[in-house]
């Protein structure tokens, strides 16, 4: 099943200059597509288009075979989460009623936190390092710890597509790692991702599928494998080159 | 009327020494604490929930307002018929009536009566003491207003071609302008009173102490 | 803060029953020795004076706080407040305006005025932010500045005209008064209050939603468009409901929320009802002094703006660098 489907997607703040021009791709689930391409070419736009945060100017968008327009708040955010680049607010909230509160496209305004959800939340601190810190107040935490909140915040509804704009800035290796594994197994479990960012060799290497984009307009939509070298410098408007590095470091976060 | 004595409680503006129990507003708490038997009080000052409970506690009541001369003494008469002494309201009504019609004449003369230099403000024709003023042959101004004082600017004051300018000891400083150029003459404070002796005080009005 | 919201709520909750107590109990009558002796006076002075007092001390308390809380929610700007928003300013107008229009200045008849020149205000603010059919809560904000300006103006203007006796009663009413209201009118006030006060209080989650930022609430589920302005309307009939009966009494809405934000908590959940509480509190105390000897006849919103503007220096001073 083709869980998202763009069809010719316009979107512009005025008619001048287009955000997002004509973009048309659909994906099967339960993969990860890597969103990548330069400043400024439209990836944060496309993905709070996708979100619904956004409403395109014309063509449409379809989660799960039906219009993105026709759903309701709450039956969106079952499906559909998405996480911004804005980091979370100094708030004084702790952390794991922070979390709780991911879970309102399950319980909505009434529901209770269950023994279940408890369960979730826990596996997702643990898995971040954050199992200790969760009687901390969310605004004690470092800036990547919160990235990484925020991303759990929004998989303790387990929706079926994550949208994450730039996740990876502000993580060390050590949680950068995390992330990836979590990923790894959230996708297994059936989990469609959209993630943007310009560390293009990260998204090379963990991604399904990858969706260059430039200046709003799509450049390819392939496996990253198929994709050549000129259609990157064409994205990054650069000449790239492949080499095996010599003197740089690699922390070995992949595995 | 000889009440003196049986007054237990009195507003912020009466020179009596007993509690103060009010000013613009009434503080009733402090009211009941005095455990009246009656209470009289000013229009302004009333309130429901005030009635309401003397209504409750069966205490009898008077409302006033002095917007007019003749008011003092139905008001006086209305006090004593609620304190159950209706022949000593009619005494003091006959007093304050005779009081009124042998005021001294003067020789018409227009006049007003500041009450406040800064900002300007002026008794009406409307007030009790400028009807006082107007019934021994003042011209008072300003004149057919519905408020008891108004405000007023010291242009206004040299459009009218005054005789004199009277004015409350309690007005502040007289501006220069008027000073050099008007006749004026000071009141004493009682008079804001609406009693009988603010009438004793006309009474030694005539026309060779003020004009000269 | 060590000590778990719940237990804070419960600690507030005694000591704003305390607080009422005390406030009935206090006052230049001897109260309490009164209703031993089955004094007839003593029982009217606590059913007709400090009762309803008690009650509207403790219904503003509680408006005022959280239609603070609930704009500086929307409005994501902790300096929000119902009177900053123009809200104190559209009843004070309509008041006067009224006055000349010979509309009677007793109640129910100024409150009704007075609601609603602050609903009026509510909506004229709303639509004038408006642009291309997006709300923008900065707009939302600086048009309500913008409008407090004119209505000061409408208000300077039209005080110049007025009669003493009018003149007086507006005064009174534009420094906030208990003063005037009987039992029935302050239990009125009190059944209004908690109603209208019972939105926030349930829908607390959606808050918390909003303060994340307008995006993270939409994609977390929240209708934000809808609860904006379900909010915004709530919080407007809160400050009109409370400016209408008992006048324009400053400062609670923004001090509440915020001293519960910074000493305890940002979470809706309990910062709603403890602003509540801590509002009430707040009020009955300044209430309570009104009866003492200095404070006797000063309208109780000079007295909590007294108390509550330094206050707030100190906190925002100590806590300046959060």
């Amino acid at each position: 099943m083709e869980i998202i489907k763009l069809n010719n997607v316009n979107f512009f703040y005025n008619l001048n200059s287009f955000e997002i021009k004509g973009i048309s791709f659909s994906c099967p689930e339960k993969i990860l597509i890597g969103l990548a391409g330069p400043n400024g070419s439209g990836k944060s736009t496309l993905l709070k288009l996708i979100a619904g945060i956004e409403k395109p100017k014309n063509g449409a968008i379809l989660i799960k075979e039906k219009n993105l327009k026709e759903y309701k708040a709450v039956e969106r955010a079952k499906i559909l989460r998405w996480i911004g680049q804005n980091e979370i607010g100094k708030i004084s909230y702790k952390v794991i009623e922070y979390l709780y509160l991911g879970t309102f496209p399950l319980k909505g305004y009434f529901g209770r936190i269950t023994k279940e959800d408890k369960e979730r939340a826990e596996y997702l601190l643990d898995y971040f390092y954050l199992s200790k810190k969760k009687d901390w107040e969310v605004e004690n935490l470092s800036g990547g710890e919160r990235k990484l909140l925020q991303i759990a915040f929004s998989l303790i509804s387990s929706p079926e597509i994550m949208l994450l704009d730039e996740p990876f800035a502000h993580l060390d290796p050590i949680h950068l790692k995390a992330l990836f594994n979590l990923i790894k197994k959230e996708k297994e479990k059936g989990i469609t991702f959209i993630i943007s960012s310009h560390e293009y060799n990260i998204l090379k290497t963990i991604s399904d599928y990858l969706l260059l984009i430039s200046d709003g307009e799509m450049v390819c939509f392939d496996k990253p494998s198929n994709i050549k070298l000129d259609l990157w410098e064409k994205t990054f408007k650069i000449p790239f080159v492949k080499k095996e590095s010599q003197d740089q470091l690699f922390p070995d976060i992949f595995s | 009327m000889g009440f003196k004595e049986d007054i237990v409680g009195v507003s912020a503006f009466c020179p009596l020494e007993l509690p103060k129990v009010a000013d613009v507003k009434i503080n009733w708490e402090k009211l009941l604490k005095l455990k009246p038997n009656y209470v009289f009080m000013l229009n302004s000052q009333k309130t429901d929930k005030g009635i309401r409970i003397l209504e409750n506690l069966n205490i009898k009541y008077g409302i006033y307002s002095f917007n007019s001369l003749k008011n003092i003494p139905l008001c006086a008469m209305d006090i004593a018929e609620i304190l159950g002494k209706k022949d000593l309201g009619k005494r003091y009504f006959n007093k304050f009536m005779d009081l009124i019609k042998n005021l001294p004449k003067i020789k018409e003369k227009k006049a007003i009566y500041v009450l406040w230099w800064e900002p300007l403000i002026v008794s009406t024709s409307s007030s009790y003491i400028c009807e006082t003023m107007a019934l021994m042959g003042f011209e008072i101004y300003p004149k057919d207003e519905k408020t008891d004082f108004k405000k007023y600017s010291l242009e206004n004051l040299f459009n009218l071609s005054l005789d004199i300018i009277f004015y409350s000891e309690e007005a502040g400083t007289i501006p220069k302008i008027i000073k050099d150029n008007f006749k004026t003459y000071p009141l004493p404070s009682s008079i804001n009173r609406p009693n009988l002796s603010f009438i004793n005080y006309f009474y030694n009005f005539k026309n060779e102490n003020i004009f000269n | 803060m060590k000590i778990s919201s719940t237990k804070l709520f419960i600690i507030f909750l005694l000591f704003f029953i305390a607080t009422s107590l005390i406030n009935l109990l206090i006052g230049p009558y001897p109260l309490l020795e009164g209703i031993f002796k089955k004094d007839s006076f003593a029982f009217q002075i606590l059913l007709n004076l400090r009762l309803p007092n008690l009650l509207l001390a403790i219904s503003s308390g509680i408006l005022l706080s959280l239609s603070g809380g609930m704009f500086q929610s929307i409005l994501s700007n902790p300096l929000a407040d119902p009177y900053i928003l123009g809200v104190s300013g559209g009843a004070a107008s309509f008041i006067l305006i009224s006055n000349f229009l010979k509309i009677p200045q007793d109640f129910p008849y100024n409150s009704l005025i007075g609601f609603l020149g602050a609903v009026f205000n509510s909506f004229l603010v709303y639509f004038l932010s408006i642009k291309n059919g997006k709300l923008k809560t900065t707009r939302l904000l600086l048009t309500g500045i913008i409008l407090n300006a004119f209505y000061s103006a409408i208000i300077l203007f039209s005080m110049a005209l007025l009669n003493k006796l009018d003149l007086n009663r507006f005064i009174f009413w534009m420094m906030g008064d208990f003063s005037s209201k009987t039992l029935k009118e302050s239990t009125l006030f009190l059944i209004l209050s908690i109603f209208f006060s019972l939105p926030p209080l349930i829908f607390h989650r959606g808050f918390d939603l909003i303060s994340l930022g307008t995006e993270t609430a939409h994609s977390s589920g929240l209708e934000v468009e809808k609860f904006l302005i379900f909010s915004y309307i709530n919080a407007s009939l809160l400050s009109a409901l409370s400016v209408s009966f008992i006048g324009i009494i400053g400062f609670i809405g923004l001090i509440i929320p915020n001293i519960i934000r910074i000493f305890f908590t940002s979470e809706y959940k309990y910062l709603f009802p403890l602003s509540a509480l801590c509002g009430a509190i707040f009020l009955v105390l300044s209430d309570m002094l009104t009866r003492f000897k200095y404070f006797q006849n000063v309208p109780v919103g000079a007295i909590s703006a007294m108390i509550g503007v330094p206050f707030f220096i100190y906190i925002l001073r100590k806590n300046g660098n959060n």
